[in-house]
């Protein structure tokens, strides 16, 4: 068994993800593996995300330190299907034991103040900037901007993409202005599972538009939105990506994504830095929950009440309207 | 006749930036029409039946299924499908380390090889700054790529180095050459007396490729970072470089450039110069004022060109001072109108634009925040005379540096050559290690892509090209300069070179 011990470096969790529910004598089997993360899931379906400290914190994370220890010693152990044991303090793949039990529970700050003021302005350096051009739904970033967007449709599929998604983002943006079921409803069907990436685009759209919500204790319209994406995203979208989108609409995205709402709230300096830095994660999913994000806060300024719709953070930390159950 | 087969992997997740890859790549090496990966969602399998991709396979695919559509010509097909395949084959051994393993730690290296002594950190910022201070104490010098790297941050890792006695290049050092051995974009040069400091990435290549042309070498070549010669910094960086080259045995003469410093730095710099034992020269870009340098008589120029020339003639005095332009071409057949500067190297767009306003005479614009320039941003289009820095940040959010990924810059290109209102486009082109290859190709194609978008109206305007490389590199600087010319583009010598003849050619000046 791997020891840490002082002369050797050993790998451990040090860091344990809001949503991560460890469940002791529970049984789970790896459902894939990348360079720097391994995702777990029990027979609960409940997900876990074993990752590089070097990769910003998320909902179900177990940040790792000394990944590249962890790596080599399990060369060969790590395969889908592979079983990890957890006792209840430890997790256990094969020989090697990873110890969770000391880990810091990470718990993403909300905006401890923001003005509208701020906001707009916020928004304004962000309609200066530009934007990658990646496979998803992001590519619609401009056009939420109220900017033109002249980036063309690589092939037939892309070009389905981008049509099916832009009638989703129109619904999204119609369901603001009229509230009701039917057209969130509708955004749903046109984004739940659309696109590309472990979670496809159309679901990181949504996450960031619920993340939205509820950083700005938008009850009513989350509430509603929960309910439909949630339900459709059952049947429509993949193990993973459901349980970020449940996360996203508890108010738990990417660290990256936390930063970036922190820093429009505050009309930070370094918003530029902390949005090119989260658009560089994976091929879309920042860029697309960006999208979303984006979309939720203009849409808000523009509804009825205009900016008094939006009010101060409620709540000291995300989790609060809606509570956690495994399935 | 097109084909359509599928390719589905139950139960499988796999990262998307490879998929992205893999897509492109099987594409391209098999000569397929469409290459596309996404999971068997509903509304993805509804994407694969609207572009004319989904087959009964797709159709009984789950959420958690990967599944792979390739369209290719029924002849193609086959070898569309074997070459995902093989991507697909290839990618696990990698991503499970069944063979052997990359080290992925500072740690890991050390442990493994005890005779390094230089370290590359190319980190998100928030993590650059200790991973730079876990080498800067492990003992290793530090060249620091990262950006996003607070002042603060800077100067307390240069208070570190110091104390340690290493050097740390940066941040945002993009440029060295430390014993011959090249770091991050550098050329392949001729090994010299000539040991250089430099506060600018692009003007340190534009720099070490021009002596090399002029057939003097350079022992060593150190970057500090943007900020280094900043009051807030002081210099630290090249004061520790400065050290290391009056110690080097295999330098003789010294060039320090970068924008100028700081007044107290400046100053501090000036006095250890007026010490030092071997001849240094310095270009600070964008100041004709030299007056305390001249009265040190220390050696100073204008432009990286002038300043090459400078430090040539310091290492043998007889050195050509011609041979930098090259010939001109015959004349500047294109008519007066607007300059569009098209830039990959931040260094050198800065060059351009202010050797080229003068001769200009009225307002520039640019997104480099010069003085008394308008300003330009990303999202704006270009007006007037218009020069961009494709590496600004702006530009660079969530993609490549553009002498990696050129394909904006090409696509700004076409843009500009099918503006009436524009006669000469003036660029960079940045070779070497680190860049992109085939850059020559890709300008071609854009020029010609605006002839015939234009109806070839686009060849009444003139093409100005400087390109930063070197016999050495591969592709070498001649070839890919025929490329060039071969597509009518003007190729000229060094940067502030091309600069001065585009910018005669919109003014309608005689260049001589």
């Amino acid at each position: 068994m791997l020891q840490h011990t002082k002369d050797t470096i050993a790998p451990k969790i040090t860091q344990l993800g809001p949503c991560v529910v460890l469940n002791a004598a529970a049984r789970m089997t790896v459902i894939s593996a990348f360079s720097r993360s391994i995702y777990l899931s029990d027979q609960n379906g409940v997900i876990l995300c074993l990752c590089d400290t070097t990769l910003p914190m998320g909902p179900f994370s177990l940040s790792c330190e000394f990944w590249s220890v962890l790596e080599k010693s399990l060369q060969g152990k790590i395969f889908k299907g592979a079983t990890v044991a957890n006792d209840g303090t430890h997790l256990f793949f094969s020989e090697i034991c990873l110890k969770y039990a000391d880990a810091e529970k990470w718990q993403p700050e909300l905006p401890e103040q923001h003005s509208m003021m701020q906001m707009r302005s916020a928004l304004k350096r962000i309609r200066n900037m530009s934007f990658p051009s990646q496979g998803g739904l992001g590519r619609l970033l401009p056009t939420v901007l109220g900017k033109a967007s002249s980036e063309l449709p690589r092939d037939a599929l892309d070009a389905a993409l981008l049509t099916v998604g832009a009638e989703g983002l129109a619904n999204l943006n119609t369901w603001f202005d009229l509230n009701g079921d039917y057209h969130i409803d509708a955004a749903a069907k046109c984004l739940v599972g659309l696109g590309p990436g472990l979670t496809p685009s159309g679901d990181d759209v949504l996450a960031g538009v619920m993340f939205c919500l509820h950083t700005f204790g938008q009850l009513g319209l989350l509430s509603s939105m929960r309910r439909i994406v949630l339900n459709l995203a059952e049947q429509r979208t993949n193990h993973i990506s459901r349980a970020y989108l449940q996360a996203s609409s508890r108010g738990f995205v990417s660290s990256m994504l936390h930063g970036v709402m922190n820093a429009i709230c505050a009309d930070a300096p370094d918003l530029e830095l902390r949005i090119k830095a989260l658009t560089s994660v994976g091929q879309s999913s920042g860029f697309d929950a960006l999208l979303g994000m984006l979309l939720a806060i203009v849409a808000l300024h523009k509804r009825p009440g205009g900016t008094d719709t939006l009010r101060p953070p409620t709540m000291k930390h995300p989790g609060h309207f809606f509570h956690h159950k495994s399935k | 006749m097109l084909a359509v087969q599928t390719i589905i992997l139950p139960d499988t997740y796999r990262d998307s930036v490879f998929l992205m890859k893999l897509s492109v790549q099987a594409r391209d090496e098999s000569g397929a029409a469409q290459v596309s990966a996404m999971m068997g969602t509903e509304r993805n399998k509804e994407l694969f039946v609207r572009s004319g991709l989904s087959t009964p396979q797709v159709e009984a695919a789950k959420a958690d299924d990967l599944v792979i559509a390739v369209q290719a010509e029924a002849a193609l097909l086959d070898k569309a499908l074997a070459t995902v395949q093989q991507l697909l084959d290839a990618a696990p051994k990698k991503q499970a380390g069944a063979g052997e393993v990359t080290p992925q730690t500072l740690e890991q290296v050390l442990a493994n090889d005890k005779s390094v002594t230089t370290v590359l950190i190319s980190v998100a910022g928030d993590y650059a700054r200790y991973e730079a201070a876990k080498a800067l104490s492990a003992g290793l010098d530090v060249m620091l790529y990262s950006d996003n790297i607070s002042l603060e941050d800077e100067r307390a890792l240069k208070k570190l180095a110091g104390q340690k006695g290493r050097l740390l290049m940066g941040p945002d050092c993009g440029t060295a050459i430390i014993d011959g051995v090249p770091f991050a974009f550098a050329n392949t040069v001729r090994k010299g007396p000539v040991g250089l400091i430099a506060a600018s990435g692009t003007g340190l290549q534009e720099v070490t490729c021009l002596l090399d042309r002029l057939g003097v070498g350079v022992s060593q070549a150190y970057g500090t970072g943007g900020r280094d010669l900043k009051d807030e910094i002081g210099g630290m960086a090249a004061f520790s470089a400065l050290d290391r080259l009056l110690e080097d045995s295999g330098t003789r003469f010294i060039g320090i450039l970068g924008k100028p410093p700081g007044g107290k730095t400046r100053t501090a710099l000036l006095e250890k110069i007026k010490k030092s034992s071997k001849p240094v020269a310095v270009h600070y870009l964008g100041t004709s004022d030299y007056a305390d340098e001249d009265a040190a008589g220390v050696s100073h120029a204008d432009n990286l060109t002038d300043f090459s020339h400078l430090l040539a003639t310091m290492t043998d005095p007889k050195a050509p001072c011609d041979t930098i332009p090259g010939p001109l071409p015959q004349a500047a057949e294109g008519k007066p109108g607007l300059l569009r500067g098209l830039f990959s190297g931040g260094t050198l767009c800065q060059e351009a634009a202010e050797l080229a306003a003068p001769i200009l005479g009225s307002k520039l614009y640019s997104n480099l925040h010069i003085a008394g320039f308008g300003e330009l941003n990303a999202s704006t289009p270009s007006i007037g005379h218009a020069f961009w820095d494709f590496g600004d940040d702006e530009f660079t959010v969530g993609r490549p540096h553009p002498m990696m990924a050129p394909d904006l810059r090409m696509q700004r290109l076409v843009q500009e050559l099918l503006d009436p209102q524009v006669s000469v486009i003036l660029a960079d082109m940045v070779i070497g290690f680190g860049a992109a290859s085939g850059q020559a190709e890709l300008f071609a194609g854009a020029v010609r892509e605006a002839e015939a978008r234009s109806g070839g109206k686009s060849r009444d305007k003139v093409v100005v090209v400087s390109v930063c490389g070197t016999e050495g590199d591969r592709p070498s600087r001649s070839a890919e300069s025929a490329i060039l010319e071969k597509a009518g583009v003007k190729v000229l010598g060094s940067n502030a070179r091309a600069a001065v003849w585009a910018a005669s050619i919109a003014a309608g000046k005689d260049y001589r």
